[in-house]
């Protein structure tokens, strides 16, 4: 067909503005397998790079300091900035999803900016919707279990910094890291354990272990998955690693995939979080007659970053309540997918 | 006033498409475009080609088969060229107090009638097949019509039939030969109806004045011949954002004309932009002539129009004819918000044919601070488009 206009334009994308790899990486990679439903393309998922501040410092070069006013068209100003990208325009997307951190323990911290960031960065569908996690992107892995009756009450203290310090007490308390980390560790097995060089037949293996969902014969099913790929000896051992690895994890024990269990783990998660939101905002955490789609609407992202300004403003003394409202975009993008 | 009108089978329309007046969600904002828990004001957009011009005609139909004549015969092809079916159908669901009133009908390629019917409180009053010569009269009691001469109606059908065959329509609706027949009581519904098909129209704006005989001009001069009424035409092009001043001269053969006042005269109609002369061809279809309008279909009703003189005209449709069931297509999606409309007056033609309001055209919940536009734009409502 002739190409009378260059360039045909995409549209219905989802940008979705991460702070780094981690969220990009892992988090969100994850969610899109659990939630094929979710129409996102990875390349609209873009590591900004930098915190929060910096995005401020940005947009106030772009808008001037009464940028509030305005009608702030974030893609471009990242687009413009970052030359992985081609200039965008927040035409060019439905939704525009940012996650950031809270960065208490940042030089640059200023409660100020954050609200302003927050007040202004409230409809996914215009300019954007900013989720702030506290205080940090791993809080998604801070449940200690399924349920997690604890989080109603988890806290971490302003004193503990910087970042690294958090992510080590989550890495000791966290009863789902192992679960997020479960296909990288199959894959890390695979191919550097044992050494599956062939990136096609890697792969291939890595997916079809994941799909396991039959708990009757999963060591069959396993050696029949490896058999091609490994030889000898070796397929014995690789085996009976792989076989107690998912039944330690126990997916193919319920009948789920990986996938599948990992989609309900992530409800859970969501679930959890909206509980702890409406407590920081509202004192409760039992959501009213289970109504989680009703509590979800009602919360007010601006109200419980308040919330967590006035406590954690004496840096000695002062908390922050751990939350990850960045898990909240599933909901926002259609609550049925948690319902 | 009308509730609901579908169709199917008509030019692009292959299957059902349906106008659903009264389906309208609980916004609490711009309930200006609701009377009477229906949508009074209503915008319709659509890629090109998708049919808005052809809902239009489908929906004015009726006005042709109740009153007759020539009114609007247009010779494209009539019956979608994708469908097996030999016949187009329409539908009109009338709400009239607390009556609800269903007139159906089915017209052939050639534009006969097939088919017709009408339904008042579910009881069919008459129900007519002219392919196979079926008719049932039994209920016309209950609109007060039972004395009607059926023979003489079957005559004029035989009569026409054995007649040249020249005649553009042969099969005479009972409808029209009903009202036209019997003395109605003043309540009744077939005068209702009739009465609200009468004031039904429909107004491409872009047609443009000019291209209209000259005696269409002249009566409309005419009507200025009143001096307040020249003030008036004068202050809704003023507050519509063209600044004039007009002056109406007779010629010397008798004609009237229309200037713009400046310090020497200029003879309006040669002179006026196009969005002017869309403006005047509004106020002249609209103003003048449908003061007591039912229903307006405004095909691209903003087509010339600055964005701002586009709102305007809606703000003044909505208060001064709130009761008016105004449906306008239009590309500027710039109207396309909620400071002036809503998410349930707001409808997407798409290329399939199907009519969606934003409101059940995506997931997501819309609110009235949501920039219905930027949605637009992005793509938001895209499956429906």
């Amino acid at each position: 067909m002739s190409d009378y206009i260059k360039e045909r334009r995409r549209r219905g994308r989802t940008l979705l503005i991460v702070e780094g790899n981690h969220e990009r990486n892992k988090l969100f990679a994850l969610i899109f397998r659990c939630f094929p439903e979710i129409n996102i393309d990875m390349e609209d998922v873009w590591i900004y790079g930098t915190n929060i501040y910096t995005l401020y410092g940005d947009i106030v070069k772009e808008y001037d300091s009464g940028w509030t006013e305005d009608d702030v068209d974030l893609p471009y100003v990242i687009s413009k900035k970052q030359t992985a990208h081609a200039v965008c325009r927040k035409e060019d997307f439905v939704n525009i999803i940012l996650v950031f951190d809270y960065e208490r323990h940042d030089p640059n911290f200023s409660d100020q900016k954050i609200k302003e960031m927050q007040e202004y960065f409230v409809d996914a569908a215009d300019t954007g919707q900013l989720y702030i996690n506290y205080p940090m992107i791993e809080s998604y892995q801070h449940l200690c279990a399924l349920p997690d009756e604890d989080y109603a009450e988890r806290k971490i203290p302003v004193s503990l910094q910087p970042g690294n310090r958090y992510k080590q007490l989550v890495r000791n308390e966290t009863g789902i890291a192992h679960l997020v980390e479960f296909p990288h560790k199959v894959r890390e097995l695979l191919n550097e354990h044992f050494g599956i060089t062939d990136e096609r037949v890697c792969r291939n293996c890595y997916e079809d272990i994941l799909n396991i969902s039959d708990n009757k014969c999963v060591k069959d099913r396993v050696q029949e998955i490896l058999q091609n790929a490994i030889t000898g000896k070796t397929l014995q051992t690789a085996t009976c690693q792989f076989s107690a690895l998912i039944a330690k994890l126990g997916y193919a024990h319920y009948g789920d995939t990986y996938w599948e269990y990992m989609r309900e783990v992530f409800k859970q998660i969501i679930l959890h979080n909206i509980c702890k939101a409406n407590k920081i905002q509202k004192g409760q955490y039992q959501v009213e007659n289970g109504n989680y789609k009703e509590c979800f609407g009602n919360l007010d992202m601006s109200d419980i970053l308040e919330v967590q300004n006035l406590s954690s403003h004496n840096v000695q003394t002062g908390f922050i309540w751990v939350l990850n409202t960045s898990v909240f975009f599933v909901a926002e993008y259609n609550f049925s997918l948690i319902g | 006033m009308l509730k609901r009108f579908s169709l199917r089978n008509y030019k692009n329309f292959k299957d059902d498409i349906s106008i659903d007046f009264d389906n309208i969600a609980g916004y609490q904002f711009s309930d200006d475009c609701i009377t009477n828990g229906m949508i009074s004001k209503m915008l319709i957009y659509g890629r090109n080609a998708t049919g808005k011009t052809n809902l239009g005609r489908a929906l004015m139909d009726i006005v042709y088969i109740v009153y007759g004549g020539l009114w609007r015969m247009d010779k494209g092809t009539f019956l979608n060229a994708d469908s097996s079916e030999d016949v187009a159908v329409f539908s009109y669901t009338f709400q009239f107090d607390e009556y609800e009133v269903i007139y159906r009908y089915t017209r052939l390629a050639n534009r006969d009638l097939r088919d017709e019917e009408l339904i008042i409180e579910q009881k069919t009053i008459y129900q007519c097949d002219f392919q196979h010569g079926r008719y049932n009269f039994d209920n016309l009691q209950y609109v007060g019509a039972e004395i009607v001469s059926i023979e003489r109606y079957m005559q004029s059908l035989l009569h026409d039939e054995e007649g040249t065959g020249e005649t553009t329509e042969y099969q005479l609706p009972f409808f029209r030969w009903l009202i036209s027949n019997v003395a109605l009581k003043s309540d009744s519904m077939l005068l209702k109806l009739s009465d609200y098909v009468k004031r039904m129209n429909m107004v491409t704006v872009s047609q443009g004045i000019m291209r209209r005989p000259r005696q269409i001009n002249d009566a409309f001069f005419e009507s200025f011949e009143d001096l307040s009424a020249l003030g008036e035409f004068e202050e809704f092009l003023n507050v519509m954002g063209i600044k004039c001043k007009l002056a109406l001269r007779k010629l010397p053969d008798g004609q009237r004309e229309l200037y713009f006042a400046y310090e020497k005269l200029v003879p309006f109609f040669e002179n006026a932009s196009s969005g002017t002369l869309a403006l005047v061809e509004l106020y002249r279809r609209f103003v003048v002539a449908g003061r007591g309008a039912s229903l307006l279909y405004l095909d691209e009703f903003d087509a010339f129009y600055h964005y701002e003189m586009a709102e305007n005209i809606i703000k003044f449709f909505k208060k001064n004819y709130p009761k008016c069931q105004i449906i306008m297509t239009t590309h500027n999606t710039n109207l396309m918000t909620n400071r002036l409309m809503r998410p349930d007056c707001l409808f997407i033609l798409s290329t399939r044919g199907t009519l969606t309001a934003l409101c059940n055209a995506t997931l997501r919940e819309l609110r009235e601070g949501h920039n219905l536009e930027k949605m637009y734009i992005s793509g938001e409502f895209e499956k429906y488009e």
